[in-house]
């Protein structure tokens, strides 16, 4: 049975992948901020003032265009700037001279003007330019292609340098093409380079591809070359803890807090490890105890409002929140930085969970657009599919959201969960959460449902196989014993089988979950007939208009109730409390199920002692 | 100082008094002033870098050894420069020489700073040129440091003299901004962002080394190369040159002496003349001592 969705801290660390050696992360696009320099009565810096003298002597000289556009700059004259690193790009291009050229492309880039230099890829007196420049001028237009073929031309006599092959990868990393980045990345290493940036690309691209432990030990080497910097280890704790190695992935967040009082950053990316391990309670203390601290009060306005919003979370996983509030507190959070923040966004989806809450969901996505590309957004216009009820939007968004974050364990269990439920393709949805699971292997929900996609494709020894793995408190999580039970059956231990759903259900009950218990109850249903047992159920009318109400307040209710409609052609009409009605003729005719008996009419009155002896 | 016989006869006088107009009463205010007389300079190096190739390399190393010098001087005394740039290294045309000037953001270590660290970084200062640790706000208290500081300037220097542009925005892309940004971090975040940022900013500076190469000549281009890749090494303290073999040993920032031996290098190496001045100097030399034992 499939798992519901685990949430993911927000604001926490994410994957990244290093930019080119050139183009450092800490970089502000765009405009500068007014600048502070500028004295009062607007009389321009000294600086500046020479540089429009030398201009004026030197009216053709693209060197005085170039100093102009950097004196410009660095004087908070943004317009001046990038009139005159036009004019240099401009001059540079016709007298061939490469530092001017070097100037206007960095002013413009810094304008956040790189699609102008798109131009240049077309132009044939860009040809003297340096293959460095050249490959930033594509990458700054946003010309991955164009790059691409840049660095595959023989002509590029640097092409085959460290550096070129170091930006190789990471273009080959930006394509989602991770095999070529591993080759490009391992020429890299032969032709000399060592930076971390490589070291770290190259380990995403492993992790990508499903080798964790290379991963590790690629990010280890970056970790051991800039032993401060946050990119390279925060990286290796998110590959510790997609390999279930939560020990490593704390001590690794120990060393980078180094002593100090622990900052908001690294509280959540703490948190993030914790929430993963199932300790939510400890994930709240930790966000709590900087809540409390001096770190908060030095905290930008960014970091904050990650903080309350995943603390607001945490207090509604650990029952000290309602659904309602939490919701404020996140919508406030959100507002808060102006919509910039999209891991709030996504943990909000975690609480939008009735078809009631589209209205806001889409209002939210309407204010992300204005500042994320339409791309980051698959995963929350998913969700709202799914609210929607729109079964071909959601799978399609499942996919599209799965194919660009791979890392994201989350998302390739919503995948293979639709895969399986919406649209029955049970052997994609297997190699779907296979491959992924190579990447998270201690995903709890991807393995669930991985292991579910694989039984329900006709594989459920090698379900079975991955379900061993399951140890701990895990082994008795209800959608975790459905799935068993449903291997079971599949593997024609009928009798195993039946009464593994019977123990999830009556977990189900026990933890006063009767949606989990309606959806227990119902994939034994579908699992029975799906095992070919000779003696149908019943899927009693109680429980269908259980899960015709559920199906308008839980996804994963509708998802199911999508699956019964197409494998028992049962329509279920959405939010009729008089039930569901049937396409087929003989839909009043009850399915008969060994279970049937059991099934509850209410959870409480019906509910039975646990025990297999009960079953038959 | 031709034709000036009135201005020296005055400043002989012993006369150090201007007279301050005092707009509101309409009147004036005599005060005693210092003043320092200058040589007038032709122009400075900026204005030199516009001409292009007839600004030729011997010139271009013999002017920027000059400028070193005045560095080295400086320091000598304890007192650190912190402004180094083409626009500061003023020229005169008889003898063709380079001068450091403009002082305004020089201070003598040994005595104390006379405004707040951040009111010096966050004020009129140039970030074309400014080291990368400036930008993080750091590498101002110890006076060590600001020497240090002082040395990725003479790199900036030489990266400027050859290309023409200067090299912190080619390799932090928009300095102003970075120094706002990180201005805004709390303190110790600030030291975690610089320590954690200088492997990337050393790996972000290969393209600006390489535009630079491009206009070095080739007979001393990878010697300049080098020396542009020590002097401005993200690491201050990896700005001066180590001994092979020699642990512990801590070079001294205040002593540019091996700076100026390697632009002298550099200079016998692109200038024959030079060489051969040089080569005959040594052989003379070699054969003095012969004769004295």
């Amino acid at each position: 049975m499939i798992l519901n969705l685990p949430p993911q801290l927000a604001g926490g660390a994410r994957l990244q992948i290093l930019e080119p050696s050139w183009s450092s992360p800490h970089t502000l696009s765009g405009t500068p901020d007014a600048s502070l320099d500028v004295p009062g009565g607007g009389t321009p810096h000294g600086y500046l003032l020479r540089a429009r003298r030398a201009l004026d002597a030197n009216s053709h000289s693209p060197l005085a265009y170039a100093r102009l556009a950097q004196a410009a700059q660095a004087a908070g004259e943004s317009e001046e700037a990038v009139k005159a690193a036009r004019r240099a790009l401009e001059l540079a291009l016709e007298d061939q001279h490469v530092p001017a050229a070097h100037a206007g492309i960095i002013v413009l880039e810094a304008h956040g003007l790189g699609s102008e230099l798109a131009r240049l890829m077309d132009d044939p007196r860009a040809g003297h330019l340096p293959v460095n420049l050249r490959l930033r001028a594509a990458i700054a237009a946003g010309e991955h292609a164009a790059a691409l073929s840049i660095l595959a031309d023989p002509r590029s006599m640097s092409a085959s340098s460290a550096d070129a092959l170091s930006l190789l990868t990471w273009l080959h990393l930006q394509r989602g093409e991770y095999r070529q980045a591993v080759a490009a990345g391992r020429r890299a290493q032969a032709a000399g380079a060592a930076g971390v940036a490589l070291y770290v690309n190259l380990g995403y691209a492993h992790a990508a591809l499903g080798d964790l432990p290379k991963a590790i030990k690629l990010t280890r080497q970056a970790v051991a070359l800039a032993p401060t910097g946050r990119a390279a280890c925060l990286n290796l704790v998110l590959y510790h803890k997609l390999a279930g190695e939560h020990e490593a992935a704390l001590a690794c967040l120990e060393r980078l807090r180094d002593g100090q009082e622990m900052d908001v950053q690294l509280a959540l990316a703490t948190a993030a490890v914790m929430v993963y391990a199932g300790q939510h309670e400890q994930a709240r203390r930790v966000l709590q105890r900087v809540r409390a601290s001096a770190e908060w009060a030095h905290a930008d306005g960014m970091r904050r409002a990650a903080l309350e919003a995943n603390l607001a979370f945490l207090r509604w996983k650990t029952g000290t929140a309602n659904a309602h509030t939490t919701i404020s507190s996140l919508r406030r959070a959100l507002s808060a930085n102006d919509y910039q923040s999209l891991s709030i966004a996504y943990l909000l989806c975690n609480l939008l969970m009735s078809s009631e809450h589209a209205p806001l969901l889409a209002s939210v996505i309407e204010r992300l657009q204005a500042r994320h590309d339409a791309a980051e957004l698959a995963g929350m216009r998913m969700v709202l599919a799914l609210l929607k009820h729109d079964a071909p939007a959601a799978l399609q968004l499942a996919r599209e959201w799965s194919a660009r974050d791979v890392l994201n364990p989350n998302v390739a269990s919503f995948a293979t969960f639709l895969i399986c439920d919406l649209e029955g393709d049970f052997p994609q949805a297997a190699e779907l959460g296979v491959r992924a699971l190579a990447r998270a292997p201690s995903h709890l929900t991807l393995l669930n449902n991985t292991a579910y996609a694989l039984a329900l494709a006709g594989d459920p020894h090698r379900a079975g196989r991955l379900l061993d793995g399951v140890r701990g408190s895990g082994e008795q999580r209800v959608e975790i014993i459905a799935t068993r039970a449903l291997v079971a059956l599949m593997s024609g231990q009928v009798e195993r089988g039946l009464d593994g759903y019977r123990r999830a259900w009556d977990l189900a009950l026990a933890q006063d979950d009767v949606p989990l218990a309606d959806r227990v109850a119902a994939n034994a249903v579908l699992a029975c007939r799906r095992a070919g047992l000779s003696d149908p159920a019943v899927l009693d009318q109680q429980l269908l208009q259980r899960l015709a109400a559920a199906s308008r307040s839980r996804p994963g209710s509708w998802v199911l109730a999508e699956r019964i409609r197409r494998e028992l052609q049962l329509q279920i009409r959405h939010g009729d409390p008089d039930l569901a009605s049937g396409d087929r003729s003989d839909f009043n005719e009850p399915l008969r199920f060994p279970l049937a008996r059991h099934l509850p009419g209410h959870p409480r009155a019906r509910r039975l002692p646990g025990g297999s002896d009960s079953l038959q | 100082m031709d034709g000036c016989d009135r201005v020296i006869r005055l400043l002989d006088s012993g006369e150090h008094i201007v007279n301050l107009s005092h707009s509101l009463s309409g009147g004036s205010i005599p005060v005693a002033t210092e003043y320092v007389v200058l040589e007038l300079a032709a122009g400075s190096l900026a204005d030199l870098i516009l001409y292009g190739p007839a600004f030729t390399w011997p010139d271009r190393l013999c002017l920027y050894r000059d400028v070193v010098k005045g560095v080295h001087q400086m320091h000598l005394k304890k007192i650190v420069h912190r402004d180094v740039k083409a626009e500061n290294g003023l020229v005169t045309e008889r003898p063709t020489v380079a001068k450091i000037a403009d002082l305004g953001r020089a201070h003598d270590t040994t005595e104390p700073p006379r405004f707040a660290v951040e009111a010096y970084l966050l004020g009129r200062g140039d970030t074309r040129f400014a080291p990368y640790e400036f930008l993080w706000l750091q590498g101002t208290q110890d006076a060590g440091d600001q020497a240090r500081a002082d040395v990725y300037l003479l790199g900036s220097l030489l990266f400027e003299i050859a290309t023409g542009v200067a090299l912190t925005p080619l390799v932090t892309v928009n300095p102003t901004a970075v120094i706002h940004a990180k201005a805004a971090l709390p303190e110790a975040e600030r030291r975690r962002d610089w320590l954690a940022n200088i492997p990337t900013l050393r790996d972000a500076a290969l393209p600006a080394r390489e535009s630079f190469a491009r206009e070095i000549p080739p007979v001393i281009r990878d010697r300049a190369t080098r020396l542009l890749e020590l002097l401005t090494d993200p690491n201050p303290a990896r700005r001066l040159p180590t001994r092979a073999g020699a642990r512990g040993y801590a070079p001294d920032p205040w002593d540019l002496q091996w700076l100026l031996a390697l632009i002298d290098g550099l200079r016998r190496a692109i200038d024959p003349q030079l060489r051969k001045q040089y080569l005959t100097t040594r052989t003379a030399v070699k054969h003095g001592r012969q004769r004295a034992r």
